[in-house]
């Protein structure tokens, strides 16, 4: 005798209402697994995902559905193609009411005509608008910004053809932008400034970078030239901004909340090693102007920030409760018991519980900066050291653990009870992104590698 | 004695209803979490539940009930906030983990959770439980869904229809 399966005994909305949550692919799979599946697939929510190279084929295959679509996903998008989606999407009965809209295109082609007034017939009802390598004016996208009255998720991710965002919004919640890198065309217009005007609800606010591209990026960084790709964020009024980062010298230039204004500055550092002394320009971010504080902001991610200057964030962010760090640089110096009394660190008292090291090195810059961690951080509860895995060919990985844990032991630690975790950091190569954990996966779900 | 006071008249103590399950288990619980249940909710709003007389739910079976319950009882804090935008980030992830824990059960549970949910309109289990099986069948081949799914092997007619319908849509397939 053969078991009942469980799908079987389930009501046709309960059905459709697992159906609708399967990505295109499996739908089309599931229909062959029992005869009442067509049906509850017909009539339940389109949830797509249509890569470019099956496209024809799902459009036929789509024909038998009457909509609703609630998410459409469109992949490696070739441009020359676009006009057999135009129609689709311009007119596809079963896509009224689409409420999210990811488009990716395969490669950037500023020949082609900007992109689609497709996206127009959405507005009413977008709640998420990611959009990969498209070509889009200035003015057509503020033109579907302000026409999307409902809009929460915003991912323009190797946009170009507009030089400035201003995001105005009564719904939004979450924002990531990336520069695009791997393009060289003198003639294209890069995003240079992001403006947070008005944004009562927007709680995360994710600049990021694309690692697969930054190999050149640095190759060159001596230079500086990589910020030449990155933004200016300024955020205006964003009263409940919860999630920031990852902010580095690569992905933002120039940072002003308020009237603080946080900026790269190259500078030239000597090395003297015995009778030779060497030469190293770096880009480092510090503020210029510490004045107005982000009390609101209680998760920060920081990449390749110089030591030196993380008393600058730490005070900007006076309740700040996470911090990520990331490949920081430079040598930590402590302000000595004078500059930390005078200007005390207020989120050290109350607020900072747990602290991620992304790609932790161990070397004696990194003790130090963890030493001062833990002699100022009150409330303290874990510091998590993420290691790759070719960090340590002398000794064993215990010992190398062992020793780090031996480097670290104070006397006076602030927080007797806070913990020290290492772990591998299997992702570290690719997971730029995650940099603020899970806290920013509202939108970074949305970000895709290929 | 026990006059059920009347919903708004919340003076601290939490307000408690008692639910009846097929079995004929009673299940004392706050009116709060009780309320995610849409079904629930307007009779709890028009004072029922209360002292001794219970809400009978001749559709949910005491360990069905109780799973339930645990679930309307760890999200009715965030529920009472209005969901995520006062809750922390914390508590959030929190919940989650509660969540991901939560359907990791056997197929004939999840199954009983599935209807339970549909029945007392729980809304967040339901899409929690139908969140669950859609990942149980995602990326799997209709065979491989088959089996998950606890479907007997294929007749060879069964098996016909399926090598056709590969044929017509072998862009899924590849």
């Amino acid at each position: 005798m053969n078991r009942q399966d469980l799908l079987s005994l389930l009501p046709d909305c309960v059905l459709g209402e697992i159906v609708t949550r399967l990505p295109t692919r499996d739908a089309v799979h599931l229909q062959l697994v029992s005869s009442r599946y067509p049906n509850a697939w017909r009539a339940s929510p389109l949830n797509l995902d249509v890569d470019y190279r099956d496209a024809v084929r799902v459009l036929v295959y789509l024909r038998c559905h009457p909509g609703p679509t609630r998410r459409l996903r469109l992949e490696r998008l070739s441009t020359s193609y676009y006009g057999d989606f135009d129609h689709w999407l311009l007119f596809s009965p079963a896509l009224a009411g689409l409420q999210a809209l990811e488009l990716q295109l395969q490669t950037l082609d500023v020949s082609r005509r900007p992109l689609p007034p497709p996206a127009l017939r959405f507005a009413a009802t977008l709640v998420l608008l990611s959009f990969r390598r498209v070509d889009i004016s200035e003015a057509a996208l503020h033109g579907l910004l302000a026409g999307c009255p409902a809009l929460q998720t915003l991912v323009l991710d190797e946009c170009v053809g507009f030089a400035r965002v201003r995001i105005t919004s009564a719904s939004i919640r979450s924002v990531a932008v990336s520069s695009s890198s791997n393009l060289d065309h003198a003639t294209v217009t890069r995003p240079r400034q992001i403006i947070i005007e008005d944004a009562p609800r927007l709680q995360t606010v994710v600049p990021f970078r694309h690692r697969s591209n930054n190999h050149s990026d640095d190759d060159e960084s001596g230079g500086g030239s990589s910020c030449r790709r990155s933004l200016d964020l300024r955020i205006v009024s964003a009263p409940k901004l919860r999630v920031l980062g990852s902010l580095s010298t690569k992905t933002v230039r120039k940072l002003e909340l308020g009237a603080t204004v946080f900026k790269v500055i190259d500078r030239i550092v000597k090395h003297v090693h015995g009778n030779s002394a060497s030469h190293e320009k770096r880009s480092e971010v510090r503020a210029i102007c510490l004045a107005t504080t982000m009390p609101s902001v209680k998760v920060l991610a920081l990449e390749d920030v110089d030591r030196m200057h993380i008393n600058d964030f730490l005070r900007c962010f006076p309740r700040l409760e996470r911090l990520y760090l990331k490949g920081s640089q430079g040598i930590f110096r402590s302000e000595g018991t004078y500059g930390v009394k005078l200007n005390p660190i207020e989120c050290f008292e109350l607020y900072l519980r747990r602290i991620v090291f992304n790609g932790y090195k161990g070397d004696t810059s990194d003790v130090k900066l963890v030493k001062f961690f833990l002699t100022k951080a009150r409330v303290l509860e874990s510091i998590s050291f993420r290691f790759s895995r070719s960090n340590n060919n002398v000794c064993s990985e215990e010992e190398w653990i062992a020793d780090q844990r031996f480097r670290m032991r104070l006397k006076n630690r602030a927080s007797e009870s806070a913990k020290l975790s290492f772990a591998h950091d299997e992702g570290y190569r690719d997971d730029d992104v995650y940099c603020c954990g899970e806290y920013a996966r509202d939108v970074t779900d949305h970000i895709h590698y290929y | 004695m026990a006059a059920p006071e009347s919903g708004d008249g919340n003076n601290g103590a939490a307000r408690m209803v008692t639910l009846i399950s097929s079995d004929n288990t009673r299940f004392e619980v706050e009116a709060a979490a009780a309320s995610l249940s849409q079904t629930l909710q307007l009779t709890i709003l028009d004072g029922g539940g209360g002292g001794g007389d219970g809400i009978p739910l001749p559709n949910v079976d005491s360990a069905t009930l109780s799973k339930v319950l645990e679930y309307c009882i760890k999200h009715a804090p965030a529920a009472a906030n209005g969901g995520a935008p006062n809750a922390t980030a914390v508590d959030r992830a929190e919940l989650e983990r509660f969540d991901n824990e939560f359907v990791n059960i056997d197929q004939s549970v999840l199954y009983s959770l599935i209807m339970a949910a549909h029945n007392l309109e729980i809304e967040g289990l339901q899409s929690l439980v139908a969140k669950k099986v859609a990942d149980m069948i995602k990326g799997k081949s209709p065979m491989e869904i088959r089996r998950t799914l606890g479907f007997p092997d294929p007749t060879p007619e069964e098996q016909a229809e399926m090598n056709a319908h590969m044929l017509e849509y072998g862009w899924a397939y590849e």
